[in-house]
């Protein structure tokens, strides 16, 4: 029985070298079926599953981990990756196997000999591995904020923002010029925000620390005054350490 | 060293109680003024590198004339009506007929030592602390050139580029040479820009716009169409040198290559009388997310308005049905 494999890659003359190495390295596998997009990818997977599955991480439509997602301990996956792209020391559990992009042909001869092995075992389930990455993908800073105003779209870079506020099902953005409503929460703007520039204040409240003017303090209430503003936003009392005297 | 020496001066001239009032005196002096040059140091501004010194040297003269008032005192109030007082320690060394006159005052040897002491280290504060601001800006602008060449050079990029061409060798020589020749001008034609700063030309601009999209386009096959519409006259236009290229990058990367069926870009660049407006069209996926990390663009606008000012704008619309129009504007110069 012939192996199958599929290739799932963007770029036509990159998914060529891989048909081509591959057809070098081991004639018996059969390559000749190949996508350029993740959701072709599916489609593909859904009428026919390969044996094994060449997968390059950044394709368009539903990227290359959420395909791995779906056909976790069912087919072999190798990753197919750009240089230094997706921190791939998660793969060097041996679970799961990675080429680098542009693919050196030795290495790609070891892969295929660990494949051919592996044939005869059952895939293994990617769940733990596809944590590992995404783990290690370095989380990006939010720089910009985007928001409808009408059938406008605005775009606001991040540090024109002079606070934030939870405000029913959506989160108020307050900025120099007007404010704006966005669907993410507080929590998740948290984990975007670089949290030396901006501070939680309240569980429904993050403040440009470069806005703060002053604190005030009134038996148990604390407010701040923001520069250039009327309005002063309380500081509930988890928060309050930030502004207390050492 | 110094203060070795002026020990044992201090001693031979007026014995130990002289000495412990001159060391006071010297400490006293010193910390006084240097709190004063620090403050004004923080005000760089308004306080040029003379006038700190000149506010030093007098602080520290007062400073050292009060300190020595008050503890060759007997008790306070003596040390505010004393000649020795508040300024004493200043008259008497100014108004010394000559300097050996000084000299032969006890108080104005002190005086002078203090003078001299006191203006040497705000000397060497204040350059320093000079030195150091000027360090401080020009590691900023450096970390700031190389921080637009690592995120406008990416490793991926080129890695992916040369896997490109590494396939190309094998099946299409010939478009191999060709693509290895866009990335050899791109290279040459972005590197050396970011390490000038400065202005480039749009003949410059779009050169290195063009072999980006022709790579680009070898890698990304028919998903990737282009336009441009420049008019030559518009050529030795001033532009800031990447500006367009981050735009085109950014409509290449996150609009069009997102998309499967990829999409095309346009590039317009028109001129009023005053101002040249760039525009960067693409139907590719838009804006999809609430929030975003691109660098680029921070980063652009950033350095438009440290060149232009508020006679830069760069907006960024959505298209219908999909897509974004990017509108740089930006003085004709």
């Amino acid at each position: 029985m012939t192996a199958t494999a599929l290739i799932v890659e963007d770029e036509p003359l990159l998914r060529a070298a891989l048909r081509q190495h591959l057809a070098e390295l081991w004639p018996q596998l059969d390559v000749s079926r190949e996508a350029e997009d993740g959701i072709t990818a599916i489609k593909m997977i859904g009428e026919r599953l390969p044996d094994v599955l060449f997968l390059d991480i950044h394709v368009p439509g539903l990227n290359g981990l959420e395909v791995a997602r779906l056909v976790s301990g069912r087919c072999h996956v190798v990753f197919v990756t750009a240089y230094q792209e997706h921190a791939v020391t998660a793969f060097e559990e041996g679970a799961v196997d990675f080429v680098v992009k542009p693919i050196e042909r030795d290495r790609l001869a070891v892969t295929v000999a660990r494949l051919r092995q592996r044939l005869t075992a059952a895939p293994v389930e990617l769940t733990e591995v596809l944590r590992l990455i995404e783990r290690n993908q370095r989380p990006e800073n939010i720089r910009w904020i985007q928001a409808s105003v009408g059938t406008q779209i605005r775009i606001v870079p991040v540090e024109d923002v002079i606070y934030f506020q939870s405000d029913a099902k959506y989160t108020k953005v307050v900025t120099k010029r007007g404010e704006l409503h966005i669907r993410r929460s507080i929590k998740e703007l948290l984990e975007g925000l670089d949290p030396n520039d901006f501070w939680q204040i309240h569980r429904g409240t993050i403040v440009n620390a470069k806005c703060v003017d002053s604190v005030s303090r009134s038996s148990e209430q604390m407010r701040l005054r923001l520069v250039g503003r009327g309005e002063k936003l309380s500081v509930s009392e988890p928060y309050q350490f930030r502004f207390r005297r050492q | 060293m110094i203060a070795a020496l002026s020990i044992m001066l201090a001693y031979g001239v007026g014995g130990w109680s002289l000495w412990l009032r001159w060391f006071v005196l010297l400490l006293g002096g010193h910390w006084f003024a240097d709190v004063v040059s620090r403050a004004l140091l923080l005000f760089p501004r308004q306080a040029d590198l003379r006038m700190t010194l000149l506010a030093s040297v007098v602080a520290s003269v007062i400073g050292a004339s009060v300190i020595t008032g008050i503890f060759s005192a007997s008790n306070p109030s003596e040390a505010m009506n004393t000649t020795y007082g508040v300024i004493g320690m200043a008259i008497r060394t100014f108004s010394a007929s000559s300097p050996w006159e000084a000299m032969n005052t006890t108080y104005g040897v002190a005086g002078m030592a203090t003078f001299g002491f006191c203006a040497l280290m705000l000397v060497t504060t204040a350059l320093r602390e000079d030195a150091d601001r000027r360090t401080t800006a020009d590691r900023q602008l450096v970390e700031l050139k190389l921080h637009a060449l690592q995120s406008q050079i990416e490793p991926h990029f080129i890695y992916n580029t040369l896997a490109n061409v590494q396939q190309l060798v094998r099946s299409a020589p010939a478009d191999a040479d060709r693509m290895l020749g866009s990335l050899i001008q791109y290279l040459k034609t972005t590197i050396p820009d970011v390490r000038a700063g400065g202005k480039a030309t749009i003949k410059h601009e779009l050169d290195r716009i063009l072999s980006y999209l022709e790579i680009m386009q070898m890698r990304m096959g028919k998903r990737l169409q282009y336009s441009l519409d420049v008019p030559e006259n518009l050529y030795k236009l001033h532009v800031p040198p990447l500006g367009i290229l981050t735009l085109v990058e950014n409509a290449v990367k996150h609009g069009i290559d997102a998309k499967p069926e990829g999409g095309s870009l346009q590039i317009i660049v028109t001129r009023t009388e005053r101002k040249l407006v760039v525009r960067v069209l693409d139907d590719g996926v838009g804006f999809g997310s609430e929030v975003g990390g691109g660098m680029g663009l921070a980063n652009l606008r950033e350095r438009i308005s440290t060149q232009y000012g508020e006679r830069a704008m760069l907006s960024l619309n959505h298209r219908k049905p999909s897509g974004v129009e990017a509108i740089l504007t930006i003085p004709a110069e």
